[in-house]
């Protein structure tokens, strides 16, 4: 009977180290920031700081995608080329990798733009340039 | 040394409340002879008035005052050794099942939902209002943002599945339809607990009273334990089953929970803070209690199917049903989103969403109620002394 309580106390115990280890590691990352770093803001702060941003960072946030879809969907159909490009982005946001991708990786997503675009200013305009 | 004759007895049957037994999964109680095989071969039943035998002889008596507020009928975990074994091929534990679902329907607050919500033909619009629902906040999210002036949180980063429906908005719906919930289902235990006592003449106390803590404590070990599944024969692969359905709701709730406090928790510094990562302790964490409830619930399935008996009735598939999809639905979502297939992505989420709310809102009202209903009869039956076949668990 002792060999049996033990095999009934498995599943149980295997389900709880599985449910609670994602509260102990949340708690063990807030301890850890908190005493070792300084709470610093997640996205690197813009360096253009009298520049505002086409919309409000809030809304920038939740919507950036769709917004840059709408733009990008004007531009190749109907022609309509916008001020706000990746390119006009990258005039504040310079540096991608503390901007664009901290959130993506965070989140694992791979958005597309950057399969053709390049964030960076000085190669997109060299790429322009090539146009016809 | 005198017997004291008992009272003669004017037994009143409730013919209606025994053809609803009947058609509720209960069509060979009257086969029944009173042998007492059955509980003689249950593990789980009690040395003194043992069920499920004066069970049978009330329901087919339609004792509806007796059967209802009983304490044994809920001790049953329906584990079929009494049916495989009956001569008469009555079905006892089949029986208990369906005085069981007449007492979740007897105890739901308000009573006329339980009845309403467990026939086949409200599921469709049981579905359809929440998907109306879900629609209608969707294409209203930015009017009554501007009205009610919600806003995201400046500090905190948090994205949701669809930016039509946001996540104070879900939380807004949700929450009211969480606490109807909890009021319901604590209307209904104290209805049941105060019936308890009316039949404690029916039950026999041999065993040591507990306090109410003490029972509370030792009720929860058997639930987590699967103590009394574990004594089941005839149908012990359903253990199994069970513990990987409830440690995956268990999981799943509590990855709810997390996700519900994102906008207020300490814990979380101010930054990006959902979706989660797929690497992320909380996305294991749901991918696996998702999995551990699908494979749970098929384990289920393919077990009542394969029984050559009735598999079941509506009760016991429409809970099942909504589980599965809601899981199933869930896991489409996230597939779906990775994928990036965007308009049936949304609708996906939108059915998930439904099946949730469907879920929820029926937790008092369906199956789902076992829980509690058996939870507080485990505790009764500690608290009184309502002893046990192979006495206390201690002496194994």
């Amino acid at each position: 009977m002792k060999q049996n309580r033990a095999r009934m106390w498995l599943l149980p115990a295997l389900a709880g180290i599985v449910i609670l280890t994602p509260f102990a590691y949340s708690a063990g990352r807030y301890a850890w920031a908190s005493r070792f770093a300084a709470q610093k803001p997640f996205l690197q702060v813009p360096s253009a700081s009298s520049q505002r941003c086409v919309r409000d960072p809030e809304w920038m946030r939740l919507n950036h995608m769709d917004l840059l879809e709408e733009l990008r969907d004007k531009t190749v159909r109907e022609g309509i080329r916008s001020e706000v490009t990746l390119r006009s982005c990258s005039q504040c946001h310079k540096d991608k990798t503390q901007f664009c991708d901290k959130c993506h990786q965070a989140a694992n997503l791979r958005p597309d733009c950057f399969d053709c675009h390049s964030y960076s200013a000085d190669r997109s305009v060299a790429r322009l340039e090539r146009g016809p | 040394m005198t017997t004291a004759t008992p009272a003669p007895v004017q037994v009143e049957p409730d013919r209606e409340f025994r053809s609803r037994l009947i058609a509720s999964g209960g069509e060979d109680l009257k086969k029944c002879f009173q042998c007492a095989t059955c509980s003689v071969v249950c593990e789980l039943s009690n040395e003194r008035k043992p069920f499920p035998r004066k069970e049978m002889i009330w329901a087919q008596w339609g004792l509806k005052e007796r059967l209802l507020p009983d304490v044994d009928v809920w001790l049953c975990h329906q584990c079929d050794d009494c049916s495989a074994r009956c001569p008469r091929g009555a079905r006892p534990g089949d029986v208990m099942a369906a005085v069981r679902r007449e007492a979740i329907f007897h105890y739901s607050f308000p009573r006329w939902l339980g009845h309403w919500a467990s026939r086949p033909r409200s599921l469709p619009l049981l579905l359809l209002i929440p998907c109306l629902l879900f629609g209608l906040m969707a294409w209203l999210s930015d009017s009554l943002e501007k009205v009610l002036g919600a806003s995201h949180n400046a500090n905190r980063i948090i994205f949701s599945y669809w930016s039509q429906l946001p996540q104070w908005l879900l939380i807004a719906f949700f929450i009211p339809f969480v606490v109807l919930d909890t009021v319901a289902m604590v209307l209904g235990v104290m209805r049941f607990w105060r019936d308890l006592r009316t039949c404690d003449h029916e039950v026999e106390r041999t065993g040591p009273r507990q306090s109410l803590a003490a029972s509370i404590r030792s009720a929860a070990r058997s639930i987590i334990l699967h103590e009394d599944f574990g004594r089941c024969t005839t149908e012990r692969g359903r253990m199994n089953s069970h513990r990987l359905v409830l440690f995956g709701f268990a999981g799943l709730l509590a990855v709810d929970f997390w996700v519900l406090t994102l906008r207020v928790n300490p814990l979380l510094g101010n930054g990006f803070a959902y979706p989660f990562n797929f690497w992320s302790p909380w996305k294991i964490l749901a991918n696996l209690a998702g999995a551990a409830v699908l494979i749970g619930c098929y384990l289920m399935m393919r077990d009542r199917m394969a029984r050559t008996d009735p598999t079941g009735t509506w009760f016991d598939w429409m809970f099942l049903g909504l589980t599965v999809a809601a899981v199933l639905t869930g896991f489409g979502c996230e597939l779906l989103h990775y994928a990036r297939v965007d308009p049936l992505r949304y609708a996906t989420y939108i059915i998930h969403l439904a099946t949730v709310f469907a879920l929820l809102v029926l937790l008092p009202y369906s199956k789902f109620a076992h829980m509690i209903y058996r939870g507080t009869a485990m505790v009764y039956a500690a608290h009184t002394g309502r002893e046990r076949r192979g006495g206390s668990r201690e002496a194994e």
